[in-house]
């Protein structure tokens, strides 16, 4: 389990980012934190992973500081997804997925480490893109590639089910309809390997459905927290985004579906 | 492991890395190739079957007689030093800007551009003109060490200072790194232009035949004394190559993967900076090998470095070697600067980059 515990996050100029928040990731579920734009999404998230720093407040990774574990050894356990990766040079997006297996691998990848990148790519849906030079991809197509990195990185943790850990900042941003959900389904899916997922989303409906606890931020602060059916209700989305909304049961799934309702328009 | 299974997985890497290992075996092959060429060509000249006979009896593997020791002497004390000084550089010239190519992300930090090579130089003609009065205070061995330290140490302060100056949390701004680059070169150009103007005659035309590129004077004292310091940065750099494809991603992801990205940043600013600073120290500016070589090799077998740094050592050499051919060839007796030589390809060919690339604004 990773925990967060009252983490602040405070920009140079002392303005507050992240606001005393607490979440937990356990192995085995789907973690979602939503928000308005600039409620500190994507900062709890490089908290997390180091890439910004904490003002206060301690992150414990299976009980210890994360600072204190080994760069390599934490590498092997958990795998990051970060919003935009430029690339300005022309790697095929094999080797993209190649470098997922770097913490394992010795300077050249292994024949199972090449199964590994395959089987991912294949789960990404991006194995037809496998030659291609990643520049020349779509953005869509750049964020399969990307996903199927972070998968290879952690695969042996899955195959095994030792509990490990997938963090995702908006990986669905530039996916069509029906790769977001096929996505969202791969994550369900390996969380039954025990694995840890958390994921920044946009989509309130995505978080709805699929998954297991959601984190609803405004100002850098918890507004709720809890599973969709106590998050999404009409009162709390209408305060989080400042946006009027009607919450109605989903005709076919058992979750609840969130629809704008500004009757002015 | 038994032969019967390393053959198949040799081969099926081969086959992998087809493209790969084809390049880097005809770069080697046409190395050897021109090295021989090269060692015969000149004032004299020898038939590479001569020379490579004479070469072969130095290594003790054939017997020579006598008729050819005028040839021998020619090869061993002129020619030979001078082309392993050509390729020793080349290659560490290519091999260094690979490196900054890595470290900045981006294709066009080149060590002149940057301003790497002309802080060595500023460094590196300050010793020249003030060490003489140096010298007469300092042990032999100081003094003889104080143009590469002094070198490396000018190159050092201007990578570090490109690099802080145009890399915010990990993103470089391209723009901002050419711009700090331009100014370097400005301010080197302003040191060397005043040490020129405080200078005597003969110290002026050492530091502007020197500011031109030369490896013309090379004999063995410059080669073993140089050829250290170059070979820690060949050997070096290659070794960071896995790293250096992780690094590509960017600096967070890079961590996330397990890479100690301090660590292998200061690493290759210092192995790049003593490649170049010791290269420049021996031989002048010699510019756009950095950028040219890894260029071409991108074109011809991709990104990765596993291939990209070995490739850059040989294509650096050949080209080294070919335009150190050429400026010998092309004004006998006298001989032209080789700076002037890879400039002329250079220049254009930094060019050509642009327009291909459309628009600067692509790499801002």
């Amino acid at each position: 389990m990773i925990e967060l515990k009252k983490i602040s996050v405070s920009t140079p100029s002392k303005k507050v980012i992240v606001d005393n928040v607490s979440l937990d990731i356990t192995p085995g579920k789907l973690t979602a934190i939503v928000g308005k734009n600039g409620a500190g999404k994507s900062s709890v998230l490089k908290a997390l992973c180091g890439d910004v720093q904490k003002s206060s407040g301690t992150i414990l990774f299976e009980g210890k500081t994360i600072d204190e574990i080994n760069l390599g050894e934490l590498a092997r356990r958990r795998a990051v997804m970060t919003q935009k990766t430029n690339i300005e040079f022309s790697f095929s997006a094999r080797e993209i997925v190649g470098i997922g297996r770097t913490p394992f691998s010795g300077v050249f990848a292994s024949l199972k480490d090449e199964k590994i990148i395959l089987k991912c790519m294949e789960k990404a849906d991006a194995l037809h893109l496998k030659d291609q030079s990643f520049t020349t991809l779509s953005g869509g197509e750049q964020q399969r590639v990307h996903f199927a990195r972070a998968l290879a990185q952690i695969w042996d943790a899955i195959e095994a089910k030792t509990p490990s850990y997938l963090l995702l900042d908006e990986p669905l941003a530039s996916l069509d309809v029906a790769h977001q959900h096929e996505m969202m389904f791969i994550l369900k899916q390996i969380c039954k390997q025990n694995v840890g997922v958390l994921i920044v989303i946009h989509d309130l409906n995505l978080a709805a459905q699929y998954a297991d606890v959601v984190h609803i931020l405004k100002d850098g602060k918890t507004v709720a927290h809890g599973s969709p059916y106590e998050v999404f209700t009409e009162e709390i989305v209408t305060k989080a985004f400042d946006y009027p909304v009607s919450v109605i049961p989903h005709p076919k799934i058992q979750c609840p579906l969130i629809v704008a309702s500004n009757t002015t328009s | 492991m038994p032969l019967s299974t390393a053959i198949p997985l040799i081969l099926k890497w081969l086959i992998r890395y087809k493209k790969q290992s084809i390049t880097l075996s005809v770069l080697f092959i046409g190395l050897i190739f021109f090295a021989i060429i090269s060692i015969g060509t000149g004032p004299v000249t020898i038939a590479p079957k001569i020379v490579i006979q004479i070469l072969a009896s130095k290594l003790g593997w054939l017997e020579l007689d006598d008729s050819f020791s005028q040839f021998s002497a020619i090869v061993f004390s002129i020619r030979l030093p001078r082309v392993i000084m050509a390729m020793l550089i080349g290659a560490t010239l290519a091999v260094s800007g690979a490196a900054l190519q890595g470290l900045f992300r981006n294709p066009l930090a080149d060590p002149t551009l940057i301003g790497v090579s002309s802080g060595s130089a500023l460094a590196a003609a300050s010793i020249i003109i003030l060490g003489a009065q140096l010298s007469v205070f300092l042990p032999a061995f100081i003094s003889n060490a104080l143009l590469p330290i002094a070198s490396f140490c000018g190159g050092l302060l201007a990578t570090w200072l490109v690099y802080i100056i145009s890399t915010k949390s990990g993103k470089t701004s391209v723009a901002t790194m050419l711009l700090a680059g331009i100014a370097i070169n400005a301010l080197a150009a302003a040191g060397i232009g005043y040490l020129i103007f405080t200078a005597d005659d003969i110290q002026i035309r050492d530091i502007t035949f020197w500011t031109l590129g030369s490896i013309g004077s090379s004999i063995w004292d410059t080669v073993f004394k140089t050829a250290p310091f170059l070979l820690i940065s060949l050997i070096g750099l290659p070794l960071l190559s896995k790293h250096m494809n992780i690094m590509l991603l960017g600096e967070s992801e890079a961590r996330h993967l397990g890479v100690n990205t301090q660590l292998i940043k200061k690493t290759v600013i210092v192995l790049a900076a003593l490649g170049i600073g010791s290269a420049v120290a021996v031989s002048g500016i010699i510019g756009f090998v950095g950028l040219v070589v890894p260029h071409l090799l991108r074109l011809v077998i991709g990104p990765d470095h596993r291939f990209l740094m070995p490739g850059s050592i040989l294509l650096g050499a050949l080209l080294l070697l070919s335009s150190d051919l050429f400026a010998r060839m092309i004004a006998v007796p006298a001989e032209l600067p080789i700076g002037i030589v890879t400039s002329t390809i250079g220049a254009p060919f930094f060019l050509w980059l642009l327009v291909r690339k459309r628009s600067v604004a692509n790499y801002l």
